[in-house]
C-alpha cells in the first residue's frame, strides 16, 4: 500500500500535505479493531476498560442482536429521547446519511449529532441567519485572484495546507494578506499586516474594522441598499468601536487596525477565510455573524474571489452538516421542524417521524439529561470534548454505550459493545469537502479482518431493529440522498465518476454546480445584518490562574491522534505534547525548555513539556489537544455559545508550576 | 550494437507474450493522472501520454516494505524467495537514470551494504525504456545528463517513429528475448537509425531555452561548502519559508532513498513486523537525536541540505548526479519550490 497524490484533481493538483502522503500507514496497523468486542460482565464497579482484556470477542450476529435488543428495552422504559447518536465527520456522505435515518426512522429520535457541533456550529447557524446557507461561500481555487484575504483564526498552512499554500503562493504574486490570530504563525512570514489581539476579542475587532470602514467612506453603499436589510441597527452598534476603544479590548494598536481596514475595505476582490479560532467561543455565533457583517458592507460577497470562507477541519465535517446529522435538520439544511418537510421524508421512509429538536453533542454528555444509551460512530468525545472530568462523571452514570471505530480509542473504553467499522481505503462512497465538493473515495482494499464498512453495520443493525434498509451498493443511497434533498439533487456515482466531483447546490442532473453562492442575491433573500457587541470571554485570568490557555492543533496530527499517533512519521515529528509558552515568562517561573510543567486550571489539570517560543504572546499558553496522556480538554472550559451550543476552547485560565514543584 | 524495429501492434503482442511469463508494469492512465502499474489487460497499456507522476522506485523500493515478521520467539523473513520475473515497460531516461543511481546507492560499493530488498527486485527486472518525446514544461533531463534519450542501463531502448519503434539492444539479456521473440522484429534500416538522429537533436533543442549548467551550479556548492561562505542564508531562509514540509518533494522524487526503519506490534505483543519506509530529509524528526538536539531543527537549514545533497554530495558519494531533471519535485511542491529555478538562481549567484 502507498499514497499517490490526485494530478488530475482541481483540488489537489497533485499535491499532498504530510497526513495525506502518510495516511495509508494507520490502515492495516496491528492495533486495529477486527472483530465485535463485548465488555466482559466481570467488569466490576469500574466503567472504564484499563484495557481490551476487559472486553470478549463475540459474533456480529450476537453483538448487533445485544445492541437492538438493549436500545428496545430502553425505549420502552425511558422513551425514544433516552437514546443518542454521534454520526461521524469520518465517515461517509451515504454513511451519516444511514446514521441519521437509524436516529429519525427506527429509532425516532432527532438526538443525533457530530463533532461540527464542537468546531463550525456557530459557521452553520451564524451564516445560515446571515446569508441562509451555512457554508464556505466561494472556492477554494478563487484565492487565485483574491486581491486581499483576511486570514483570522486559522493556522492555514498547518490545518489547511491545501489552502495555506494557495494563500502563500497568492501573496507571492502581489496579494495583500490581512493575518488577525493571537499566535504568530507560519502565515505571519507572508502577512502584510499581523495584527494580535488577545483571545477571545474578536467581535471588538471586527467592529472595529467596520467603524473604520465606515468612517472613511469605504463601504459599498449600492450593495447595501440593494442586497441588505437592519443596516441601521449595526451602524449604531460600531460607532462606538473607534480604534483606540478596540486597542483597549483587543491590544491592537489603533493605527494598525486603521490601516488592516483600510486594506480590506478598499479591495472589492477580498476575501475572509477563518476557521475555529472564531467559531470555538461562547460568542462564536457573534464572531461569525460579524465576519458577515464585514463582508457584506464592502459587498465582498456574491462575487468570485469574495466572500465568507471558513474552513471545515476533518475530510467529511461539511458532508456530515449536509446529510442532517444534525438535531435539527434533515439532509440539505430542511428544518425537521418543517411539516412538509417530514412528511417528504415519511413518506420515502415509510415512517412517522419525530418533530421537536433533538439534543446537541455538547448537551448530550451533561448530567441530568435523559440519555441513557449512546451510539457513536467515529467519534472520539472523550478526548475532544471541552472539560474532559465532566463527560467522565456522565459516563459513569451511562447505561450503555455502543462504539463504532477503527481503533480503541479512549471513549472505545467506556463502551459496552465495540464495532469494527473500516478506513476510508475499504469502502466505497462520497466525502463533501470544505468548498462544498462533493467527491468520490473508492474502495482500494478489502475490510480489515471482520471488520465491516459502516454503511452495512448500520443496515444490519436497522434490520435487527425491524426496519428494512436495504443496499447493495452505496450509489443506491446517493440515489436516495438526492431523491430527498435538493442541494444534492442533481449528484450521482456516474457524474461523480467523470470528474473532480461537484460542488453543491447541484438541483438537477443538467446543473453543473456552483462554486461561488449568493450571486445576484442571497439565498435568504436579503443579507441580514445581526450586530453584536463585544462580551469578554466566561473565564478571565486572575490571580490565582494567571495564564490565558488556548488549546488548538497541529500540521502533523489530526483530531484526538487516534490515527496520526500510530502513523510512523507523523508520530515521530512530533512525539508528544508540549506546552508553548513565551520565553520571557519561562525566565519569570525559572522554566526551561523542555521542562516538564503542570498546567492546572479550574477543572483538571496535565504535565507536558515547555516549549519556550515567541508563537505566543507573554501571559497566553497554546497546548495542542491531540494527545490522550496530556488532554488539553482536561483544562478547557464547557461554557458554551448559547445559539449554536459550541464549547469555549480558546479562552480559559490556568496556573502553571514546575512538575514535581510542591503545592 | 542490435538495432531493430517493431510496429505498434506488435509491441502490444510483444508484451503480452512477455506477461505470461512475467509481471508487467507499464503506465496506464487514471482519473488522477498516469501511474505505473501491474498490467493486466495489455489495452490498458498507455504510455505515450506524459510521463507519470510517480516514478517506478515504488516497485523497487515501496513506500513501505515489510522486511520480516515476528511472532513471539519466532520469526519469518518475506523474501527469502525468488522473484517472479518482472518487465518494466515505458520508462523514460530520466527514470532509467535514477535506477542506475539507487543501484549505487543500495550496492556495496563506497562501503555500504547491499540492501537485498531492493536487488531482489531489481535483478529479476527487465528495463525497456522509451526515449522521451514528449518533455513537459517541469523537465530538464538534458541540463542533468540523462536525456532525453537513454545512452544506457536499458535492456532494450524504443524510439517512436510514426507508426513503429526503432529498438536498440542494451544487455545480453536484451539479446536473449529479442531472439526469443524474433517473430516481432525487423532489422532497422538506415534510414530508420538516421531519422532516430534527428529526432535526439530535435528534442536536445526542446531544452535550449533552459540555460542552467549545472556543473557550475556544484562547483558553486563545492566553493560554498555549506559554510554560507558565498550563498547567503537568505537565500536559502526564503526557500525554507515556502517549504511546508509534506515531504511529497523527497516522496516523489526517484532518486531520493533515505529510509526508516520500523517496528509495528499489536497490543499484547505476540504480533509485530519490520518495515522499510520512505522518509523525508525535509523533516525535523529526520535528524532529531535522543537528546533532542537537532543539527536540522530549522527548515532553512534542511532545505539547504537537501540541494547539497541533490547537487553536490551524490557526485561526491555515488559518483553521480543527484537529480535527473524529470521536474516531479517541482509539480508536487506547494511552495513553488523548482529545483532548476533554485539551481539557476545558484549559479547567476556566482557571477556577481
Amino acid at each position: 500500500m502507498g499514497v499517490l497524490p490526485s494530478y488530475n484533481s482541481p483540488v489537489n493538483q497533485g499535491k499532498l500535505c504530510v497526513k495525506g502522503w502518510n495516511c495509508y500507514e494507520y490502515v492495516k496497523s496491528p492495533l486495529r479493531l477486527v472483530r465485535p468486542l463485548m465488555r466482559k460482565k466481570t467488569r466490576g464497579s469500574k466503567r472504564r476498560a484499563e484495557s481490551l482484556d476487559d472486553f470478549r470477542e463475540v459474533s456480529w450476529r450476537k453483538a448487533l442482536k445485544s445492541i437492538a435488543l438493549k436500545f428496545k428495552d430502553i425505549r420502552k422504559k425511558k422513551g425514544n429521547n433516552a437514546i443518542g447518536l454521534l454520526s461521524s465527520a469520518k465517515c461517509t456522505n451515504e454513511e451519516n446519511y444511514l446514521m441519521m435515518k437509524l436516529a429519525r426512522a427506527v429509532l425516532q429520535t432527532n438526538n443525533i449529532d457530530h463533532c461540527a457541533r464542537l468546531c463550525h456550529s456557530s459557521t452553520v447557524v451564524g451564516l445560515m441567519r446571515a446569508f441562509g446557507s451555512g457554508a464556505m461561500t466561494n472556492s477554494i481555487e478563487e484565492i487565485e485572484k483574491a486581491e486581499v484575504i483576511l486570514v483570522t483564526g486559522s493556522n492555514t498552512t498547518e490545518q489547511h495546507p491545501e489552502i495555506g499554500s494557495r494563500i502563500i503562493r497568492r501573496v507571492l504574486k502581489g496579494a495583500k494578506l490581512v493575518l488577525v490570530d493571537p499566535r504568530n504563525i507560519h502565515l505571519s512570514k507572508f502577512a502584510t499586516l499581523h495584527l494580535r489581539p488577545r483571545p477571545g476579542t474578536d467581535v471588538a475587532w471586527i467592529n472595529g474594522f467596520i467603524h473604520v470602514i465606515l468612517k472613511e467612506g469605504l463601504a459599498d453603499s449600492d450593495f447595501i441598499d440593494k442586497y441588505t436589510e437592519n443596516f441601521s441597527s449595526l451602524r449604531e452598534i460600531v460607532k462606538k468601536y473607534t480604534p483606540p476603544f478596540v486597542e483597549e479590548m483587543t491590544g491592537i494598536p489603533d493605527k494598525k487596525l486603521i490601516e488592516a481596514a483600510r486594506i480590506y475595505g478598499s479591495s472589492r476582490q477580498a476575501m475572509i477565510v477563518y476557521a475555529v479560532g472564531i467559531t470555538q467561543h461562547v460568542t462564536g455565533t457573534d464572531n461569525v455573524l460579524s465576519l458577515a457583517n464585514l463582508a457584506m458592507i464592502t459587498g465582498n460577497i456574491g462575487r468570485s474571489s469574495t466572500g465568507v470562507n471558513p474552513l471545515r477541519g476533518q475530510n467529511n465535517v461539511q458532508g456530515a452538516c449536509d446529510m442532517g446529522a444534525l438535531p435539527d435538520f434533515l439532509t440539505g439544511y430542511q428544518k425537521v421542524e418543517d411539516g412538509d418537510i417530514r412528511k417528504k421524508f415519511e413518506q420515502c421512509w415509510d415512517v412517522k417521524l419525530p418533530r421537536d429538536m433533538g439534543l446537541t453533542e455538547t448537551e448530550m454528555f451533561v448530567e441530568g439529561n435523559p440519555i441513557q444509551a449512546l451510539y457513536i460512530m467515529g467519534e472520539n468525545p472523550l478526548l475532544s470534548e471541552p472539560n474532559i472530568g465532566r463527560v467522565e462523571k456522565f459516563m459513569e452514570s451511562l447505561e450503555f454505550l455502543v462504539v463504532q471505530d477503527i481503533f480503541f480509542t479512549e471513549t472505545a473504553r467506556w463502551a459496552d459493545i465495540i464495532l469494527p467499522g473500516s478506513s476510508f481505503a475499504e469502502k466505497d462512497g462520497t466525502f463533501t469537502s470544505t468548498e462544498r465538493r462533493i467527491q468520490r473515495v473508492r474502495k482500494a482494499i478489502e475490510p480489515v479482518g471482520e471488520s465491516q464498512a459502516d454503511w452495512k453495520i448500520i443496515c444490519q443493525l436497522a434490520k435487527e431493529l425491524g426496519y428494512s434498509m436495504e443496499y447493495s451498493y452505496p450509489a443506491q443511497i446517493m440515489e436516495e440522498i438526492a431523491s430527498l434533498t435538493p442541494i444534492y439533487g442533481g449528484v450521482s456515482y456516474s457524474r461523480l465518476d467523470k470528474n473532480g466531483g461537484l460542488q453543491w447546490p447541484c438541483p438537477e442532473e443538467s446543473h453543473p454546480g456552483t462554486p461561488y453562492l449568493h450571486r445576484g442575491g442571497f439565498k435568504r433573500g436579503k443579507g441580514l445584518f445581526t450586530p453584536a457587541e463585544y462580551k469578554p470571554p466566561p473565564e478571565t485570568t486572575d490571580e490565582e490562574y494567571p495564564f490565558l490557555l488556548t488549546t488548538g492543533r497541529i500540521y502533523q496530527h489530526w483530531h484526538t491522534g487516534t490515527m496520526s499517533r500510530l502513523t510512523f512519521t507523523l508520530q515521530r515529528e512530533v512525539p508528544q505534547a508540549f506546552v508553548e509558552m513565551n520565553p520571557r515568562d519561562g525566565i519569570f517561573l525559572g522554566i526551561r525548555n523542555g521542562q516538564l510543567i503542570k498546567v492546572i486550571s479550574r477543572r483538571g489539570e496535565i504535565i507536558a513539556k515547555a516549549f519556550l517560543t515567541e508563537r505566543v504572546g507573554e501571559r497566553t499558553i497554546f497546548i495542542p489537544f491531540h494527545f490522550s496522556e496530556a488532554a488539553a480538554n482536561r483544562l478547557t472550559l464547557d461554557s458554551l455559545d448559547p445559539q449554536a451550543k459550541i464549547p469555549e476552547y480558546k479562552v480559559c485560565a490556568v496556573k502553571v508550576k514546575l512538575w514535581g514543584e510542591s503545592n | 550494437m542490435i538495432l531493430l524495429t517493431i510496429d505498434r501492434r506488435s509491441l502490444l503482442k510483444f508484451l503480452d507474450e512477455l506477461k505470461r511469463e512475467a509481471e508487467l508494469i507499464a503506465p496506464v492512465q487514471r482519473l488522477g493522472g498516469a501511474t505505473f502499474e501491474e498490467i493486466k489487460d495489455i489495452e490498458e497499456v498507455n504510455f505515450l501520454e506524459g510521463n507519470p507522476l510517480s516514478s517506478p522506485k515504488q516497485f523497487f523500493f515501496p513506500q513501505t516494505d515489510e522486511l520480516f515478521q515476528l511472532r513471539m520467539g519466532t520469526f519469518s523473513f518475506k523474501e527469502k524467495a525468488k522473484r517472479k520475473r518482472r518487465i518494466l515497460f515505458g520508462i523514460r531516461p530520466c527514470d532509467v537514470a535514477a535506477l542506475e543511481f539507487s543501484d549505487k546507492f543500495f550496492s556495496s560499493e563506497h562501503g555500504g551494504y547491499e540492501d537485498i530488498y531492493y536487488w531482489i527486485r531489481r535483478r529479476s527486472t527487465f528495463l525497456i525504456g522509451i526515449n522521451c518525446l514528449k518533455p513537459e514544461e517541469s523537465c530538464f533531463c538534458f541540463l542533468c545528463g540523462s536525456g532525453p534519450f537513454a545512452k544506457k542501463s536499458y535492456d532494450l531502448q524504443l524510439t517512436p517513429l510514426g507508426n513503429s519503434y526503432l529498438v536498440e539492444v542494451g544487455s545480453s539479456q536484451g539479446e536473449e528475448i529479442v531472439s526469443t521473440f524474433s517473430d516481432f522484429f525487423l532489422s532497422a534500416t538506415d534510414d530508420e537509425k538516421r531519422e532516430k538522429e534527428i529526432l535526439e537533436e530535435r528534442m536536445e533543442g526542446e531544452f535550449s531555452h533552459k540555460e542552467v549548467e549545472i556543473e557550475k551550479v556544484t562547483d558553486r556548492l563545492l566553493e560554498d561548502g555549506f559554510s554560507g561562505a558565498l550563498i547567503e542564508n537568505e537565500f536559502w531562509e526564503e526557500i525554507g519559508n515556502r517549504c511546508l514540509d509534506c515531504g511529497g518533494c523527497n516522496y516523489i522524487c526517484p532518486t531520493c532513498t533515505c529510509f526508516s526503519i520500523v517496528d509495528k506490534a499489536d497490543r499484547n505483543l505476540e504480533f509485530g513486523e519490520r518495515a522499510k519506509i520512505w522518509d523525508s530529509c525535509n523533516f525535523s524528526g529526520f535528524t532529531r537525536m535522543a537528546s533532542g538536539a537537532n543539527p536540522g531543527a530549522n527548515k532553512r537549514d534542511r532545505i539547504k541540505k537537501r540541494f547539497f545533497c541533490k547537487l553536490l554530495y551524490s557526485i561526491e558519494n555515488q559518483g553521480l548526479l543527484g537529480c535527473v531533471g524529470c521536474g516531479r519535485c517541482s509539480k508536487v511542491c506547494y511552495g513553488e519550490i523548482d529545483i532548476l529555478k533554485v539551481a539557476g538562481e545558484i549559479q547567476v549567484n556566482e557571477n556577481d
